[in-house]
């Protein structure tokens, strides 16, 4: 730390540098103070220093500490979304979702100087409504991680609209939906406001198909996706019967059966007899 | 097993209560209250997903 201060002091940086310098600090979360000066100064000299791909990457070094950002810190967020908005052109969508993600895991309504949502949220949804399907699948995610962040005044079409294509995806098409995308959608939405999520009839739809591919899936039946996927359900108190029957048909199919503690206590919790599979397992104390 | 895996079975055999399992429910009681790390098996036990009067009560005398 000693030694970036002096790197600091003595202005032999360029602005790409002390870019990098704070990106990599923010995973330390260690005083950034004098760095985050320095970004301000050069970016309130000359404002063309700042190029698409450093602000995308102070974005994310500013969202990774939201929670502990000093006062300088709202500063520099005040600068770069007043300069974001003259790069937007620069950005493909699938860059405009990470933005909105990264701009929204932020939470600058609780934050000074003004204590609401930034604008550019509200300029970027029209644009990425209009092109959400040219997303690529990590976008989409983006967006629907993005809404667990914004408060409930904020416009939910966007949100509605991609929920509504990836469940029509799944009705008529759901081999084009890789299992990754179906898993994370599902962690995504289940992460959101309860007023966001689904309707009890369209959960149903998605968790038919997270369990039709527990048993026919390799991704989706490994045994830590599995235990996530009944997390999730418990901590939603939703009881899906096909997804906890598909469970344990893959815990019997499995050729070598073995005791997975948490996986056998979620079952258990969910009230199902999971007295055959223990039937099965070496139950030695050793 | 590990310790984890035998807090997690001791944990679901308390709640399905079937009979066969009484005497390994015993000796796992045994084991988890005789062993020198009881109060981590404890910490497991308290986040576990199974909640009962006998989780409970190993849990107040452990912890």
């Amino acid at each position: 730390m000693e030694k970036i201060n002096q790197y600091v002091k003595s202005k032999t940086f360029n602005f790409r540098n002390l870019v990098n310098l704070y990106y990599d600090l923010s995973f330390l979360n260690r005083y950034r103070g004098d760095v985050v000066n320095e970004l301000v100064n050069e970016i309130r000299n000359d404002s063309k220093a700042l190029t698409a791909l450093s602000a995308i990457q102070l974005l994310q070094a500013l969202s990774r500490n939201s929670n502990a950002l000093g006062h300088k810190e709202y500063m520099l967020i005040d600068l770069l979304l007043r300069n974001l908005s003259n790069m937007m052109n620069e950005f493909d969508t699938d860059q405009k979702a990470h933005i909105f993600k990264l701009i929204a895991t932020l939470n600058l309504q609780f934050s000074p100087p003004r204590y609401r949502i930034p604008y550019m949220l509200y300029t970027l949804r029209p644009q990425l409504k209009e092109s959400f399907d040219t997303c690529s699948e990590k976008g989409v995610l983006y967006i629907v991680q993005a809404y667990k962040y914004l408060p409930k005044e904020y416009p939910t079409d966007l949100l509605n609209e991609i929920k509504e294509m990836v469940l029509l995806t799944i009705q008529h098409s759901n081999s084009s939906i890789k299992s990754y995308f179906l898993l994370e959608f599902f962690f995504a939405v289940s992460e959101l406001k309860k007023s966001r999520r689904f309707a009890e009839e369209k959960w149903k739809t998605l968790m038919d198909e997270v369990a039709n591919r527990i048993t026919h899936d390799d991704f989706m039946g490994r045994y830590t996706n599995m235990q996530k996927i009944l997390e999730t359900l418990y901590e939603l108190k939703i009881h899906h019967e096909p997804t906890l029957q598909a469970v344990v048909t893959k815990i019997t199919q499995s050729p070598e059966v073995a005791f997975y503690g948490t996986l056998y206590e979620l079952l258990v919790a969910q009230r199902v007899d999971v007295t055959p599979m223990l039937d099965k397992v070496n139950l030695s104390l050793e | 097993m590990d310790p984890k895996s035998l807090t997690s079975l001791y944990a679901i055999l308390t709640y399905i209560q079937n009979h066969k399992y009484d005497e390994l429910e015993q000796q796992l009681l045994e084991k988890i209250t005789s062993s020198s790390d009881l109060y981590r098996k404890g910490v497991w036990l308290s986040a576990s997903y199974i909640k009962n009067n006998k989780t409970r009560d190993l849990i107040l005398k452990v912890i």
